[in-house]
């Protein structure tokens, strides 16, 4: 098994003039929450999108769990579960049905047990035979969580998660994430802007501005270094403003 | 593994079309135009269905309806095929799954192809009771087997449109111009092609046949007809590139609607019209082909 959960080397991706990303380098050790901060058009959901085998990098390789996510992406997608910024699910099917139709897509074995179980550990039963037409952001939120994980893998991408979501939904997600990355060991990539969110939940950061990593470390050493999230939010802020060479 | 996920993909897709009453609705149509054709035609003709040869011949209208309303519907189910994973953003969920593209694909078009089946078999069983109680004539094994080979003509002929409606849906960027696209190319080779290849035909010009009309005698036909041959091969290749016309040319022969196939046998019929079921089947395999070729883009950028 490879060391690291995540690796990329020199990943770029152009849209014709446009580089949304410019050779991101990135190394994410198993069992991190890492936080990847940036504004609006940063590169964020562009770099998730290529981990999850969504996109090709015009240039550079990446690789989840040691799988390339261009050559061996059959066996990237094995290792991972994606939360899309907004849950997409198909919302004429039930709760149950939509995670009953992409565990037979992942080969879950004992799929009912295995639905049981997530639906279990994410608390919400109760929603299993409701039509996802019908759901709040927030239970919306759940269900895509439970597809994520119901497959039990080992990286868990998150695009911005708690967009849209009330304090308690938030709330609910971070305990959520602390839950699978303490009790199934999850290694888990959030894309995010709120830096509370990410003082509270995550091991590490990254920070991206115009498609560059301009900083990445512990959130300890972080903290260590800038005291408080107040001080965390000034640093974000500064990097972002930040030209990029 | 792949079978499974084929099967998971295709009883989605078909729950979800009877869920939401699509192909009651396509059916519905195709059946009342259907039927409604079969009766004009007993009622055009004094109710004396059907003619020495073939109960069949009552299936004139029956073919045009196919010919027009069935590939119609058949753009509409691809396009939405297509249209509910990308309107709903569900083919990046679909994909972060270990599936391959192809598989994916392989499974909707499964599904459709039932769904299309599944239409079609409603509307052919019906029209032939239709025709049996109207005539008061059973059907023969021989005309049994014949509406059996324009069933699945049928079916290939409405694939090519469930493809085509199904590829620009998923590959054009915005899903307004998939629809339009597809059938402006619809009009094209459904109304406009069929009608060139005819209209332009020289002895189509009087009632009855211009050569004839004006007493021309064969061989100065042939002569006339011989110094038109470039302006021939265009009119013709017109009309060759219509999946219509060589569906209506099959339909035509095999029931009996073209008198000059009444009396032929089955296996002399299909090799006489060999060019047309090859022509509906590249017509597939090549719209297929593009369909598996082409790599999609699953996150809409």
């Amino acid at each position: 098994m490879s060391e690291l959960a995540i690796q990329t080397k020199d990943i770029s991706m152009s849209y014709g003039d446009h580089v949304a990303l410019d050779q991101l380098t990135l190394n994410i050790e198993y069992g991190e929450v890492f936080g990847f901060l940036g504004h609006n058009g940063a590169g964020k959901t562009t770099t998730v999108n290529i981990l999850t085998t969504l996109l090709k990098p015009t240039h550079g390789k990446a690789w989840v769990c040691g799988f390339d996510v261009v050559s061996d992406s059959l066996n990237a997608r094995r290792q991972i579960g994606y939360v899309p910024e907004n849950v997409h699910l198909y919302e004429a099917m039930t709760a149950q049905e939509n995670l009953r139709f992409l565990g037979q897509l992942s080969g879950v074995e004992d799929l009912q047990k295995t639905i049981d179980e997530t639906l279990e550990l994410l608390d919400c039963k109760d929603l299993a035979n409701r039509r996802v037409g019908t759901f709040s952001k927030g239970q919306r939120q759940r269900i895509g969580l439970a597809q994520a994980i119901l497959h039990r893998p080992k990286v868990l991408f998150l695009d911005e998660p708690a967009s849209g979501l009330d304090p308690m939904g938030m709330k609910m997600l971070r305990d959520l994430i602390v839950k699978l990355n303490a009790e199934l060991k999850m290694t888990i990539f959030m894309n995010t802007h709120l830096i509370g969110e990410v003082a509270k939940t995550c091991t590490s950061i990254g920070v991206l501005n115009q498609g560059k990593l301009v900083h990445k470390d512990t959130l300890k050493n972080v903290m260590d270094r800038f005291g408080d999230d107040e001080t965390l939010e000034r640093l974000y802020l500064s990097l972002n403003t930040q030209k990029v060479a | 593994m792949m079978i499974s996920q084929l099967i998971a993909i295709a009883k989605k897709d078909i729950q979800d079309a009877l869920r939401t009453r699509t192909i009651f609705i396509m059916t519905g149509f195709l059946l009342v135009a259907s039927m409604v054709s079969i009766a004009v035609t007993h009622t055009a003709m004094g109710g004396r269905l059907p003619s020495d040869y073939s109960v069949l011949e009552a299936m004139r209208g029956f073919v045009e309806h196919l010919e027009i309303i069935g590939s119609a519907l058949a753009i509409l189910l691809g396009y939405r095929s297509a249209a509910n994973e990308r309107g709903h953003n569900t083919l990046a969920l679909v994909m972060t799954r270990p599936i391959r593209q192809r598989v994916f694909l392989a499974g909707k078009v499964f599904a459709s192809v039932v769904l299309i089946c599944g239409c079609l078999t409603v509307v052919f069983v019906s029209i032939s009771v239709e025709i049996m109680v109207l005539t008061g004539v059973g059907l023969s094994t021989l005309e049994v087997a014949k509406l059996a080979i324009g069933f699945a003509s049928t079916g290939l002929y409405m694939t090519a449109f469930f493809l085509l409606g199904f590829l620009f849906a998923l590959h054009l960027k915005h899903l307004s111009h998939a629809l339009l696209t597809a059938f402006s190319i619809w009009l094209v080779f459904v109304l406009i092609a069929p009608q060139i290849g005819d209209t332009l035909d020289p002895d189509n010009q009087a009632v009855g046949g211009l050569f004839s009309q004006l007493s021309v005698p064969h061989a100065q036909e042939v002569e006339i007809m011989n110094k038109l041959g470039t302006y021939e091969v265009i009119r013709t290749g017109i009309e060759q590139l219509s999946p219509s016309k060589h569906f209506e040319r099959l339909t035509f022969a095999l029931w009996g609607i073209k008198g000059s196939y009444i009396g032929m046998p089955l296996s002399e019929l299909l090799s006489a019209k060999i060019i047309d079921i090859l022509w509906l089947l590249g017509y597939v395999l090549g719209l297929g082909g593009v369909l598996f070729k082409r790599q999609v883009n699953f996150t809409g950028d």
